[in-house]
C-alpha cells in the first residue's frame, strides 16, 4: 500500500514543475505591464524603470524565474503582493478559510442530496416520482451557477430579505457567543453552498441512480435477495457501495470544478476567499498573488488526485490485488 | 431529409433536444433581421422598461431591446461554442490518433500532457489567460479550444488503440494498404460516433464557460454581447430589472440542456448497451 502512495506522489512531482513553469509563463508572457499600471502616463520613464526594478521585472525572464524558484523552494517566500505590499502566503492564508468551507459545505450537501435522490429515483425507476426528480435535477445540471447565484439572491435575499446577501460574517460577528457565531455562519454560507452544490449534486444524482438501477438489475443482488437479506441492507450496504466507486474516481474531476465554480459564487457573493483574490489579483496584474493562488490551485487538485486514487484502492478490493500482483 | 428526420425521431432526448436548439439557431440567424430594433442602438428615453408589447423582454439601462440584444447574444455564443468546439475536435484527434500510432515515449509525453492539462481548474486558467491578454473573440475561442481537447484525446487514443488490433485492419496492413488509408477510411469513421457525442457535449460545456467568463467581466466585451455579457448588465439589481437576467440565463440554460439531450439521445442510439439515465 505504502508503495503505491510512495509511487503515486512521485508521478505527481513532473505535473507540478510543468504546471507552475506554465503558470508563470503565461503570467510573466501576457500583455500589460504591472510597472504601467502604477504610473501616470505623463510621468518620465525612468520612475517606470525604477518600479519595474523595484519589482524585479527588469530582468531576463529566466533570471526572474530562476530567482522566483530559489525563493519558494528554499525561503517558502512566494513574494510581496504588488499592491499592499503584504506576503503573498499572508493574503492566501486569510482567503483559505472561505473557500474551503464554502467547497467542502457544498461538496458534502451535494453528496447525501444526491445520493439520496438517486437511491429514490433508482428504486421508484420510471414512475412519476422518478421522472420528476429527474427532470428537476437535469435543469439543475444543466444551470450555470451564476444565473442559480443570481436568482437565489434576488429572491431571498433582497426580495423576501430571509438571508444576508454578502461576506462569510456580520459587522458584528466578534460580540456574537459561539452559537450565534455559528449561526451567523452557516446564513451567510447557505445561499453560496446551495448554489456551488446543486449542480454537482445533479452530477452525482446522475451516477447514483443509473448505477443503483444497474446494480438492482444483477445477479449478485439477485442472489443476496435469496438468501433473504434485508430490503435495505441490500440497497446500502450492496449497491450504492457499488455505484459510490465511479463518483470516487470522478473526485480527480470534481475538485478542479468546485475551485471553478467557487471563483463565481464567491465573486456573486462577495465572500473573500481565494476565488475572488484570484480575479482581482488577475484585473490588476498582481503577479505574485496570481502564481501563489494557481500553485495553491494546482496542488490541491493533484491532491484530490491522489486521494481519489489511493481511496479508490482501499475500496475496490480488484485494484488492490491488481496492483500487488504487478509490484 | 426524410432519413434524417426519421433518425432524430427515434430517439425521444434527441428529438427534444433538437426541437430546443432548432428554435434557438433559427431564432439567433433569422431573428434580427425580423427586429424592428438594432443591438446596439441605444435610446435612454426608453431604458429599463419591464416587458411590454413593443419590448418583449424589455429593455436594459442604455434602452436597448434586450430581446435584439439575446439574437445578436445568441450568434455570439453559439458561434465562439461551435467554433471552439471544432478546433478542439480537430486537436484532439491529431492527438489522440499520433498517441495511439506512434505509441512509445511520445504516447507517455501526450497522455501526461493531458493530465495536466485536464488538472487546471478550467475556468481559474482560462480566466488567468484571458484576464492577463486582450479579451478578443478570437483569442476566446482559440483558449477555450486549448483548453478542452483533452478529453477528446484520450477517447480517441483509447478507441484507435483497440480499432488497431482487430482482424479487418491487420488484414489492411497485410494487404499492404498506406497507413493514411487505413487510419481515414477504414479506423476514423469506426471512432467518429463517439467523437460526435463527445463534441456536443462540450459545446454544452463550452458555452457554460464562455458565459461564466463573459460574467466576470473578461469575455466579450460591450458594444457586442454574448449571453453572459448581458446577463452581467442585469445582475446589480436582481429584481428591479429582473427581465434582463432572467431571460439571458433562460437562454443559457435551454441551449446547454439542448446540446446535453442532443448528446445523450445520439449516446443512446449509437450504443444501446450504455443503460443511461434521462
Amino acid at each position: 500500500m505504502i508503495s503505491i502512495i510512495l509511487k503515486r506522489v512521485l508521478d505527481s512531482v513532473p505535473t507540478i514543475i510543468i504546471g507552475i513553469t506554465l503558470t508563470f509563463l503565461i503570467v510573466h508572457l501576457a500583455p500589460g505591464d504591472p510597472g504601467i499600471r502604477f504610473l501616470d502616463p505623463s510621468q518620465s520613464p525612468e520612475i517606470q524603470q525604477v518600479i519595474q526594478k523595484r519589482f524585479g521585472l527588469n530582468e531576463p525572464l529566466y533570471i526572474q524565474y530562476w530567482n522566483w524558484v530559489k525563493r519558494v523552494l528554499f525561503h517558502f517566500d512566494f513574494g510581496n503582493s504588488f499592491y499592499n505590499g503584504k506576503p503573498s502566503s499572508e493574503v492566501l492564508r486569510s482567503a483559505l478559510l472561505p473557500t474551503i468551507l464554502l467547497a467542502g459545505c457544498a461538496l458534502v450537501f451535494a453528496l447525501i442530496t444526491g445520493i439520496l435522490l438517486g437511491i429514490l429515483a433508482a428504486i421508484r425507476s420510471n414512475t412519476f416520482t422518478d421522472r420528476t426528480i429527474t427532470i428537476i435535477m437535469m435543469l439543475f445540471f444543466s444551470t450555470p451557477a451564476f444565473w442559480l447565484g443570481i436568482m437565489f439572491l434576488g429572491v431571498f435575499s433582497i426580495q423576501l430579505g430571509w438571508l444576508p446577501s454578502s461576506h462569510l460574517t456580520s459587522l458584528y460577528h466578534d460580540q456574537l457567543n459561539t452559537i450565534g457565531r455559528f449561526t451567523d455562519y452557516i446564513k451567510h454560507l447557505f445561499l453560496p453552498v446551495l448554489t456551488l452544490g446543486l449542480p454537482l449534486a445533479a452530477t452525482f444524482f446522475r451516477y447514483i441512480r443509473s448505477g443503483v438501477i444497474e446494480a438492482l438489475r444483477s445477479d449478485y443482488i439477485l442472489g443476496a435477495r435469496a438468501r433473504g437479506i434485508g430490503h435495505n441492507k441490500i440497497l446500502f450496504r450492496y449497491c450504492l457501495k457499488n455505484s459510490l466507486l465511479p463518483i470516487i474516481s470522478l473526485l480527480g474531476v470534481i475538485i478542479p470544478a468546485l475551485l471553478s465554480g467557487a471563483v463565481i459564487v464567491e465573486v456573486i457573493f462577495s465572500l473573500p476567499g481565494m476565488g475572488r483574490t484570484m480575479v482581482s489579483a488577475v484585473f490588476g496584474r498582481d503577479y505574485p498573488i496570481i502564481l501563489a493562488a494557481s500553485i495553491l490551485a494546482f496542488f490541491a487538485v493533484v491532491a484530490g488526485n491522489l486521494i481519489a486514487d489511493i481511496t479508490y484502492s482501499i475500496i475496490d478490493p480488484r485494484i488492490r490485488y491488481q496492483t500487488r500482483k504487478n509490484s | 431529409m426524410k432519413r434524417i428526420v426519421d433518425f432524430i425521431c427515434s430517439d425521444k432526448s434527441l428529438y427534444v433536444g433538437s426541437i430546443l436548439i432548432g428554435i434557438i439557431i433559427i431564432f439567433s440567424l433569422i431573428g434580427p433581421s425580423l427586429s424592428p430594433y438594432n443591438y446596439s442602438s441605444q435610446n435612454l428615453s426608453e431604458a429599463l422598461q419591464s416587458p411590454s408589447v413593443s419590448h418583449p423582454l424589455g429593455t436594459d439601462y442604455y434602452g436597448r431591446d434586450v430581446l435584439a440584444r439575446m439574437m445578436h447574444g445568441g450568434q455570439i455564443t453559439l458561434g465562439i461554442a461551435l467554433l471552439a468546439t471544432t478546433i478542439a475536435v480537430l486537436i484532439g484527434m491529431i492527438i489522440g490518433l499520433i498517441s495511439a500510432f506512434v505509441g512509445g515515449w511520445l504516447d507517455r509525453i501526450l497522455m501526461r500532457l493531458v493530465d495536466i492539462m485536464l488538472g487546471f481548474p478550467k475556468l481559474f486558467i482560462i480566466l488567468l489567460v484571458i484576464g492577463m491578454g486582450y479579451s478578443s473573440i478570437g483569442l476566446i475561442i482559440l483558449f477555450l479550444a486549448i483548453f478542452s481537447w483533452m478529453e477528446i484525446a484520450r477517447i480517441v487514443r483509447s478507441e484507435v488503440l483497440v480499432i488497431k488490433e482487430q482482424l479487418y485492419i491487420k488484414s489492411a496492413e497485410a494487404i499492404g494498404l498506406r497507413r493514411r488509408r487505413i487510419i481515414f477510411i477504414h479506423i476514423l469513421p469506426n471512432v467518429m460516433g463517439t467523437i460526435i457525442v463527445s463534441s456536443v457535449l462540450l459545446i454544452s460545456t463550452l458555452i457554460l464557460i464562455e458565459s461564466s467568463i463573459s460574467f466576470l467581466g473578461l469575455g466579450v466585451q460591450p458594444p457586442n454581447a454574448s449571453w453572459g455579457t448581458i446577463l452581467t448588465e442585469g445582475r446589480f439589481d436582481p429584481i428591479g430589472t429582473w427581465w434582463i437576467s432572467v431571460f439571458s440565463g433562460i437562454f443559457i440554460i435551454a441551449a446547454i440542456i439542448g446540446f446535453n439531450l442532443i448528446g445523450d439521445g445520439l449516446r443512446n442510439i449509437l450504443d444501446p448497451k450504455f443503460t443511461g439515465n434521462s
